[in-house]
């Protein structure tokens, strides 16, 4: 009589890069928890690792050989890579998909055309992979068009990039931060909160709050929050903040959840003036901490603020965003309903994503391969 | 709690009053005209222009990468951080001994690439001390040739000082002139009224 081994089906999801604060990192690792818990044999590989993330995130190296037909290789894919074509193109596992979206190489070609290349590279990899591919999932209703344009099909929209409940419930504003904001910051603190990345258009933001600042609502104080891949484009936005003379506007760099709760706590508006967003938790964050969200009608922003912000039209100038900053900030009822439809809004897709993760193990755990 | 929202106030019509309002703005002259056009092409100008990407800047760029050169210095092969997954029960434990038993090769093959970035490293520190050599001539030079504009300056503002003392005399001598042109035609015009007067006549 033969022996049989049964074992359950392993997941293993495949990101270019694991970084702390990502969204896209953050989605895998929510949903590494979720499939744990679930009992499955799941796991997180990464191309590049941040230090802070080797004991979650493993190496890509062996990330394919260990798999067999009946496992899943779920791929969060945003940005071109080839060992990641490679060890896709070489597994025998399954093929999922989780499109976040890729910005379009178009934005950066000026500012380094290799790192364009890689962009438009993950998106022909997008389309390489379609025949492969037996899962798909969206972030963004947005994003679920953009593969269903490709050529997949049954693509699923779950917002996942969303943290889970509580994500922000114990996490303590940096007491320092706090301090500096309630002290130097004596006017409405206008919050935008995203990498310095040209399709993010943060120069539109500073913009518009050179607008506001001269001549609708002088006083008023800016945080431009998140890091930047580019010096060179992050000097000349500060060089043109300087240019401006807005004395009242500044670069805070990436920061970590404590500072950023703090931003978050002090903030009375949060602008985007983004041209390219597959979701944008950083909206979804502004309505759970009672923030008004302003945001150009650009990618999926509409879809995700719903009708819980100020969605100005995609081609909104300054003249425009800095009016919209204004009436929040002036405009006490304006203010309270988008608070109170923010919350609403953010807990629709804080469920949305809880939903979206068990579809996902659903999909790819227990039950879903062969013993 | 924060309150139930209100159904009544509809965003898309908040949105086309602040249009409306934009457009009075325009229109009662609150705002320059082209202020967006000036305001776009301003930040185009700036966000084109090849900021940090002066000689200084590539330095520092240099000098950066070079500190990220010299944080791998200590290179170790850490057997507890490679993968050692496998589907076959026991698999794993099989793998861990193979990665223990390899690591000594391992470390001696991350020691001969040690060398070589040590050797990377020290070409890289010696091409940025020969540029920042450069740079400081560079910038000897610049001061030189700042000195010597200073200078031309100095010697221009010397000439127009001297040129002004010529020309506060031309301005004396014109006034006296003019002192002088004045007393004559009074005194030609005495002359003249004196010469009019009718001659005396015999009774």
């Amino acid at each position: 009589m033969g022996l049989t081994y049964c074992r359950p089906v392993a997941v293993r999801q495949v990101l270019v890069g694991a970084t702390p604060g990502d969204a896209v990192t953050n989605s895998a690792l929510w949903l590494d928890d979720v499939l744990r818990a679930a009992g499955v044999d799941a796991s997180i590989v990464a191309r590049h690792r941040h230090p802070a993330l080797t004991s979650r995130v493993g190496p890509l190296a062996p990330a394919g050989t260990a798999l067999g037909p009946e496992d899943w290789l779920l791929v969060h894919l945003s940005i071109g890579d080839v060992e990641v074509a490679d060890l896709l193109a070489a597994t025998p596992a399954r093929l999922a998909l989780f499109h976040h979206n890729i910005t379009p190489g178009r934005f950066v070609a000026d500012l380094d055309p290799g790192f364009a290349a890689e962009l438009d590279a993950g998106r022909a990899l997008l389309h390489d992979l379609r025949p492969r591919v037996e899962r798909a999932w969206a972030a963004s209703a947005f994003n679920a068009a953009e593969l269903v344009d490709l050529g997949y099909a049954d693509v699923e929209v779950a917002p996942v990039v969303v943290p889970p409940p509580g994500r922000w419930d114990d996490v303590e504003a940096h007491p320092a931060t706090a301090h500096h904001l309630e002290v130097v910051v004596d006017g409405p603190l206008v919050l935008s909160v995203g990498q310095l990345l040209p399709h993010k258009r943060p120069d539109l933001t500073v913009q518009a709050f050179h607008v506001l600042d001269t001549y609708l609502r002088p006083g008023a104080h800016l945080c431009l929050a998140g890091g930047s891949r580019f010096p060179a484009y992050a000097a000349g936005l500060q060089q043109l903040v300087n240019e401006l003379v807005l004395d009242h506007a500044w670069f805070s760099g990436h920061v970590p959840d404590a500072e950023l709760a703090a931003l978050w706590r002090a903030a009375a508006v949060f602008v985007t003036t983004s041209e390219h967003e597959g979701f944008c938790v950083p909206v979804v964050e502004a309505m759970h901490h009672g923030v008004p969200v302003v945001a150009r009608g650009h990618g999926a922003l509409a879809e995700t603020v719903g009708d819980a912000g100020l969605v100005l039209d995609a081609d909104a100038g300054p003249e425009l965003v800095a009016e919209a900053l204004a009436s929040v900030l002036d405009d006490d009822g304006l203010r309270a309903e988008l608070v109170a439809r923010g919350h609403r809004r953010a807990a629709v897709l804080t469920e949305a994503a809880e939903v979206g993760r068990r579809h996902l193990v659903a999909a790819l755990g227990p039950g879903s391969g062969t013993a | 709690m924060a309150p139930d929202p209100d159904p009544t106030i509809d965003l898309a019509s908040v949105v086309d009053r602040l249009r409306a309002r934009v457009a009075e703005r325009r229109a009662a002259g609150e705002y320059p005209p082209e202020l967006e056009a000036e305001l776009a092409e301003h930040a185009a100008a700036v966000l084109g222009r090849p900021a940090g990407s002066g000689e200084g800047a590539a330095t520092a760029e240099l000098a950066a990468l070079l500190g990220a050169v010299e944080a791998t210095r200590d290179l170790r092969v850490d057997p507890d951080q490679l993968a050692v997954d496998s589907r076959v029960p026991g698999g794993a434990r099989i793998h861990q001994l193979i990665v223990r038993s390899a690591s000594r090769l391992d470390q001696q093959l991350a020691d001969q690439l040690q060398h070589h970035a040590s050797a990377t490293t020290s070409l890289a520190r010696a091409m940025l001390e020969d540029r920042s050599r450069h740079l400081d001539d560079t910038h000897a030079r610049l001061d030189a040739r700042v000195d010597g504009v200073a200078d031309v300056v100095a010697s221009l503002r010397r000439e127009l000082g001297a040129a002004e003392q010529v020309l506060d005399a031309l301005v004396e001598r014109v006034a006296s002139l003019e002192a002088s042109l004045a007393a004559a035609l009074d005194a030609l015009d005495a002359r003249q009224a004196s010469e009019d007067r009718p001659a005396p006549t015999d009774g």
